[in-house]
């Protein structure tokens, strides 16, 4: 038992202060007794200020105050706050209760012993899996609730360099060895080189029958503002070219009617022949995409597998519509599962969307917006659950954000991104969500109902993911130089 | 009304100071008070340094008044070096049908704690400092023939006669014997000089006691502070002190006094909770039968 400080100042249930007489960091875990019991605090702040030190108003005198200060120890005050997170013989028993008091003044505070923070943060029951440590306690392994994720939603919500991704690997690699069915939208094929057991990589692929005018318009690259090319799509669009065997061709032909037919408006006949280049253009580039066979993009997914869904090569706005089919069809899916109907997905489904604030965005809606909306309300009773990923949360859409159940933050430097965390999770203080800019890449604030208590963790690197770190310029330079110069002849090289 | 009359005397007060500070007295003031000014070089010299203050505070009641006193001796460490004096206590207004006021009466019997605790840290101490004058306080001691205190203050300060180790610090002296200028010494001091340095003792007696005076400064462009020895002492004596208190000195002021300030004090809320304490809380105190509703 290692008496830290003592409870000073104003003292609240779920806050106190102390005063060290030892460094403490902000993310250590410390306790004191109250009337209700014993309760486990969460550091959220450390204070260090000379009393001297911070009167002086010039240099000088700042030189002087310091060697007068290095002999007076009463003269540095080490000042903390900590957050009750909760009654330790309740934590213990798988409960958060708070207390109903505060410790009185003048209780000693004591540095939580490893053993208590280990029966804590620790769980070996089959839901729980080990993601990291405990940021002040390397020896003290943190397990999270894979349950909760896959009935509550996560928010990742860090900085970029921060471990976003390595931590969706992380999930995805503990999913995997409990053969979970998860998708992770890849909007920037981060995960191409991902090497955990069961992964699958997937092609997006839509059958444009699927697709109305507007939405096949958006897949093809047409203009949002080229409304006569739209219009014209519309028209030549209709139930006899979707039910078509030959779609593209029937397409082409009700085009080139247009174009070729002299009775027609010039301008007419020049939208159809753009409407022709557009078409034969975007099938040449994208054409793998559009698979007029298939019956539902649920097929290319495989249950009790990490499906890595490549959404890099579409524009937002293709991407929005893919993910809008996919996530309709596998909530659909689970819905038939849960009626006892014909379904692929027997088992939930984690989905994972990386760029989150590309698919719902907080100031406008997106195609896929709507359904994403409706998986965060209405997922937990059919077992589809959202992985948010994202490093601008003020940017993502707060009602949706708002039903994330757990959370994993780092990093956030913008006063705006973590005011918006404060206000979604109030298990992000003011006091906490100040160190957010502080803490280091891997190193990550773990709250909400998949974990046992909040708590700064430094999760596990892992090795298995590859993407994601910063290109090294200077080597890939030098190599390709390097192959270039071997491809020189030896006259050239003489000349040289 | 009066606020236009108060801003126009103070302006009238800047161009009197203007017109004063080009006039041909105050060129001799600040050229004398460069002429008794030595400039010196210190040598850090580690001396077991003491410093003495007292705090004091009183909340008035009908028919009485609560005071509380504390005088404590303390090193730069915030260690005591002797026990501190504490007091708490109610007295009725005349204190001992003396008319004294409370701040003066609290003033003396704080001060005797002061030369009390003086008296013997300089025994335990290298050097002892003490917030104040020691000439001020002898030349008040006259009023507590009053009062049965006189005899007791001079009791106090007799065992700081010749005590050369004891010295008595002022940051705003107002002094005006070296420079016999119109504002204090230290004013002319510091307008003509700046480095570290002092000024060489001068030696008065008061109530039988010796004090000698000088002035220092003990880092460069900080104010000089005043000086007040129990004793007869000369320039090497001065320097001595220069060397010993200069390496701890926060803007020209020795640290250990500024502790000894902080830890002495009785502020307001202080007295207020040992008022509760002493049950006196519930009687209405003389500033709130002033405030109405």
């Amino acid at each position: 038992m290692v008496e830290i400080g003592i409870v000073v100042g104003e003292a609240r249930p779920e806050r106190i202060q102390f005063l060290a007489k030892d460094v403490v960091r902000v993310g250590e875990f410390v306790r004191a007794d109250t009337v209700d019991g014993r309760v486990l605090y969460l550091v959220e702040s450390s204070k260090l200020e000379s009393k001297l030190l911070s009167k002086v108003g010039d240099y000088i005198t700042a030189i002087e105050a310091r060697e007068a200060s290095k002999v007076n120890p009463r003269d540095t005050v080490r000042h903390c706050t900590a957050r009750a997170v909760g009654l330790i013989e309740e934590i213990l028993n798988g409960r958060r209760v708070y207390p109903t008091l505060p410790p009185d003044p003048g209780t000693p505070v004591f540095l939580a012993e490893d053993e208590l923070l280990k029966r804590i943060f620790h769980n070996s029951s089959k839901e729980w899996v080990a993601v990291g440590k405990l940021l002040r306690r390397e020896n003290v392994t943190v397990s999270v609730n894979l349950n909760k994720v896959a009935s509550r939603h996560l928010a990742i919500l860090a900085a970029t360099g921060k471990g976003k991704s390595n931590l969706l690997a992380l999930i995805a690699k503990r999913i995997a060895e409990k053969n979970g069915t998860m998708i992770i939208l890849d909007y920037h094929a981060e995960y191409h080189e991902l090497k955990i057991e069961k992964v699958k990589f997937v092609p997006p692929r839509i059958n444009p029958r699927y697709l109305d005018s507007e939405e096949l318009a958006d897949m093809l690259d047409i203009r949002s503002d080229a409304t006569k090319q739209r219009d014209l799509l519309r028209k030549v669009y209709g139930k006899d070219v979707v039910k078509s065997p030959d779609l593209w061709g029937t397409l082409k032909r009700k085009l080139e009617s247009y174009a070729n037919n002299e009775d027609e408006e010039f301008q007419t006949r020049a939208t159809a022949s753009r409407l022709l280049e557009i078409i034969d253009r975007g099938l040449a580039i994208k054409g793998k995409i559009f698979d007029t066979e298939a019956e539902s993009p649920l097929n290319l997914i495989e249950p009790n597998k990490i499906n890595v869904l490549d959404l890099s090569e579409l524009t937002e706005t293709q991407a929005q519509i893919i993910v809008a089919h996919y996530l309709t069809e596998i909530l659909n899916d689970r819905k038939n599962a849960i009626f006892k109907r014909s379904s692929r997905f027997k088992s939930p489904v984690i989905i994972a969307v990386e760029e989150a604030h590309t698919f719902i965005p907080q100031d406008r809606s997106s195609r896929c917006s709507d359904v994403l909306a409706r998986i965060a309300r209405e997922g937990r009773k059919f077992g589809v659950s959202l992985i948010l990923v994202s490093q601008r949360p003020c940017k993502l859409n707060a009602d949706v954000v708002s039903q994330m159940g757990s959370f994993a933050i780092s990093g956030l430097t913008h006063p705006k991104d973590q005011s918006f965390v404060m206000d979604v999770t109030d298990e992000v203080s003011t006091e906490l969500g100040a160190t957010l800019p502080s803490l280091n890449t891997g190193e990550m604030i773990l709250a909400g109902q998949w974990v046992t208590v909040p708590a700064l963790v430094k999760v596990d690197h892992v090795e298995e993911k590859h993407m994601g770190k910063d290109l090294d310029a200077i080597e890939l330079w030098a190599e390709e130089a390097n192959v270039r110069r071997k491809g020189i002849s030896t006259e050239e090289l003489i000349r040289l | 009304m009066t606020l236009k009359q108060l801003f126009e005397r103070a302006k009238l007060l800047k161009q009197k100071l203007q017109e004063e500070e080009s006039s041909e007295r105050y060129r001799e003031w600040l050229g004398r008070a460069k002429d008794v000014w030595r400039h010196y070089q210190p040598k850090e010299v580690k001396k077991k340094i003491a410093a003495i203050d007292s705090g004091w505070n009183y909340r008035t009641y009908c028919g009485f008044y609560l005071y509380a006193i504390r005088a404590i001796a303390v090193a730069p460490s915030s260690e005591t070096v002797i026990e501190p004096v504490v007091e708490v206590d109610i007295l009725p207004m005349e204190a001992e049908g003396s008319g004294l006021s409370p701040e003066l009466y609290m003033k003396s019997i704080a001060e005797c704690y002061e030369h009390d605790l003086a008296s013997r840290a300089s025994n335990l101490s290298d050097v002892v400092l003490v917030d104040g004058s020691i000439l001020a306080r002898l030349s008040e001691v006259r009023t507590l023939n009053r009062v049965k205190l006189f005899r007791e203050y001079t009791a106090y300060v007799r065992p700081l006669r010749n005590s050369e180790n004891i010295l008595f610090i002022s940051k705003y002296s107002q002094d005006r014997s070296l420079v016999g200028g119109a504002l204090g010494d230290v004013y002319y001091i510091n307008k003509a000089t700046r480095g570290i340095g002092y000024t060489e003792p001068i030696t008065t007696e008061k109530e039988e006691v010796n004090v000698s005076v000088f002035y220092v400064r003990l880092s460069e462009n900080s104010d000089a502070i005043h000086v007040e020895v129990p004793a007869i002492i000369d320039s090497e004596y001065v320097k001595s002190v220069i060397d010993a208190l200069y390496s701890t000195a926060v803007k020209g002021y020795p640290y250990a006094l500024m502790i000894a300030h902080e830890m002495a004090s009785v502020p307001n809320d202080l007295i207020d909770m040992l008022s509760e304490v002493a049950g006196l809380s519930v009687l209405p105190t003389a500033r709130e039968v002033l405030e109405v509703g």
